[in-house]
């Protein structure tokens, strides 16, 4: 009779115990969490089907403002997801590319390497840029790894990620709809615009762009050290594991006196990534191919506006089937249900940004707006 | 199936009540954490750092601009320097490529001013000169190559039309054309 009373209170009290820690993680993945475009992007990435992405590209916000997955899929078959965070940093690279390989064995690999260019290791070590990837990782040897390489303090915040963002709830009210995108996108299985984001403005550069000088441009000027040491983690990584199909790139900006030293940094990005054998494809520096409007096409000095993005969606689908034979796969039917899908939402998100941008009505457009009825009008289904 | 609802519900409220009971005590849960490539690297050495002109024509002190004989200089506060220049005639701002908040250009009669935002606080990264003002040393807008050699020396760079000097990460340029300065340049590479 006693030792039947004591099993009853242990299973009551392992009962608890395994509620409290099922709660905590609900509470950690979906309210108390920053819950930001970021997370949506990389939470995101973990929902599409083990091995179904043809090309994943890697890297910051260029990434997902200068490609458009839904559009790549619809003109040239392929399937993509734009993985990347915003102010990414080099350090956790390897990290990210490890997460990477767990989920998807892509037919190329498209590394933005902007994040090594930076002028000093402000960016690099800055812990919001780091966290803006790494807190939306789930725990890992690998994690552990990296966090324990990062920093020796308050790691633990790093591996449970409840403990920093525990008054999260004080912002409960404004991070609502992106909590409520999250748990939807986990819903469906799938997100619609594959990472994308976007501003809805046409900037025009008050100062003088050098990008008609940048083809003649050759001279190296090196990294931090910091930001070496970690490309060439990266870089070694990369070698050590025989990865055949990854290549490095330098995405179009525009470049003007106070940016230019960054083209100088992105040479010498380009001798080290050769000195593994790794291609760099240098599209800021050999943009004539990509009919870039400067005046038109960019919504800051670093990311082009939908214009841009279409435009460059279509010179790079173009390339890496052209040098690297990347074409679509052969999709099961719900696969390609759900990249029809994702191809008219893109569609829905140009028609929006246009009209946006012509009534000079500025706006940052990332999943979240798929719940705005304003956008559900352009939304056509297949 | 009662029970486990009931011991659910404690959970979650105990969950949530441990959650929230920190956050008196932890203050601003955005830590400043300095991380160990931060004690390291605290100030990267930067061997791409150009020194001065060897000729010691050209020094730190030609990368401070003087407008309306006030001293500008890169890096500064824009609160700073606006308290010195004064009300801009107009001023616009996109999203920074920095990550957070704005870049803006302040925008006044022959020369622009640009801020980069570090932390919160906008700061001088960029003054374009365009015509009326001249460097320190004395280039205005129409003046020859010869002449601004004469002045900063024979350590400079060509960037396409750019004539640049630099010293670690600021630096001064001549837009040239037609053997003419056109415009001139002062920044700070930050990005």
């Amino acid at each position: 009779m006693r030792a039947k009373t004591v099993i009853k209170q242990s299973v009551k009290v392992l009962s608890l115990f395994i509620a409290v820690i099922i709660s905590a993680c609900v509470l950690q993945e979906f309210v108390l969490c920053n819950a930001d475009h970021n997370r949506e992007r990389i939470k995101g990435f973990d929902l599409e089907n083990k091995n179904s992405l043809d090309v994943v590209f890697m890297g910051a916000s260029e990434v997902y403002s200068d490609l458009a997955p839904g559009y790549a899929y619809k003109n040239y078959g392929y399937t993509s997801y734009l993985y990347a965070s915003q102010a990414s940093s080099i350090m956790s690279y390897k990290f990210q590319l490890q997460e990477l390989l767990k989920k998807q064995n892509p037919k190329l690999i498209v590394i933005e390497l902007n994040s090594a260019v930076y002028a000093n290791d402000d960016n690099v070590t800055k812990e919001e840029n780091v966290r803006n990837y790494v807190d939306n990782t789930h725990l890992s040897f690998e994690k552990v790894d990296f966090v324990n390489s990062y920093t020796d303090k308050n790691r633990v915040e790093f591996f449970f990620p409840i403990i920093k963002y525990h008054d999260a709830w004080k912002s409960l009210g404004e991070n609502m709809g992106m909590i409520s995108t999250i748990a939807a996108n986990r819903f469906r299985g799938y997100n619609y615009l594959k990472g994308m984001m976007n501003q809805t403005v046409i900037f025009h550069s008050s100062q003088r762009t050098m990008n008609e000088f940048l083809a003649d441009a050759n001279d190296k000027k090196p990294l931090t050290e910091l930001s070496e040491q970690k490309l060439r983690e990266l870089l070694q990584f990369c070698k050590d594991n025989n990865l055949k199909n990854v290549v490095f790139a330098r995405f179009p900006h525009i470049v003007v006196r106070r940016t230019y030293d960054r083209c100088e940094r992105s040479n010498m990005v380009e001798q080290i990534v050769s000195e593994y054998g790794f291609d760099y494809l240098n599209f800021e520096k050999n943009d004539e191919g990509i009919s870039i409007d400067y005046n038109n096409d960019f919504y800051n000095l670093d990311h082009f506006n939908v214009y841009g993005q279409k435009k460059f969606t279509d010179y790079i689908s173009r390339y890496i089937r052209d040098k690297y034979g990347v074409t679509g796969s052969t999709l099961s039917d719900s696969l390609k249900k759900e990249w029809e899908t994702a191809s008219d939402y893109y569609d829905a998100y140009y028609n929006y940004s246009d009209a946006l941008i012509r009534e000079n009505k500025q706006k940052e457009l990332d999943e979240s707006i798929v719940n705005n009825p304003e956008f559900k009008q352009y939304i056509k289904e297949s | 199936m009662k029970k486990f609802f009931a011991i659910t519900l404690a959970a979650l409220i105990l969950t949530s009540s441990a959650a929230l009971a920190g956050c008196g005590s932890s203050g601003d849960s955005k830590t400043s954490t300095t991380t160990a490539a931060q004690s390291s690297e605290a100030k990267s050495d930067n061997s791409s750092k150009n020194t001065p002109a060897s000729d010691g024509a050209f020094s730190e002190s030609d990368l401070v601009a003087k407008i309306n004989g006030k001293d500008i200089e890169l890096g500064e506060n824009i609160d700073s320097a606006l308290a010195k220049l004064g009300e801009a005639k107009n001023v616009t701002s996109e999203l920074s490529c920095r990550g957070e908040g704005e870049d803006k250009t302040y925008e006044y009669d022959g020369f622009n001013v640009y801020t980069v935002p570090f932390d919160g606080v906008d700061k001088v990264t960029a003054i374009t000169i365009t015509s009326g003002i001249s460097t320190p040393k004395g280039i205005s807008i129409g003046d020859t190559e010869a002449k601004v050699v004469e002045k900063y020396g024979s350590g400079f760079k060509k960037i396409g039309k750019f004539i640049s000097y630099s010293i670690d990460d600021k630096s001064l340029q001549f837009f040239m054309k037609d053997d003419k300065v056109t415009e001139i340049d002062y920044n700070y590479d930050v990005m």
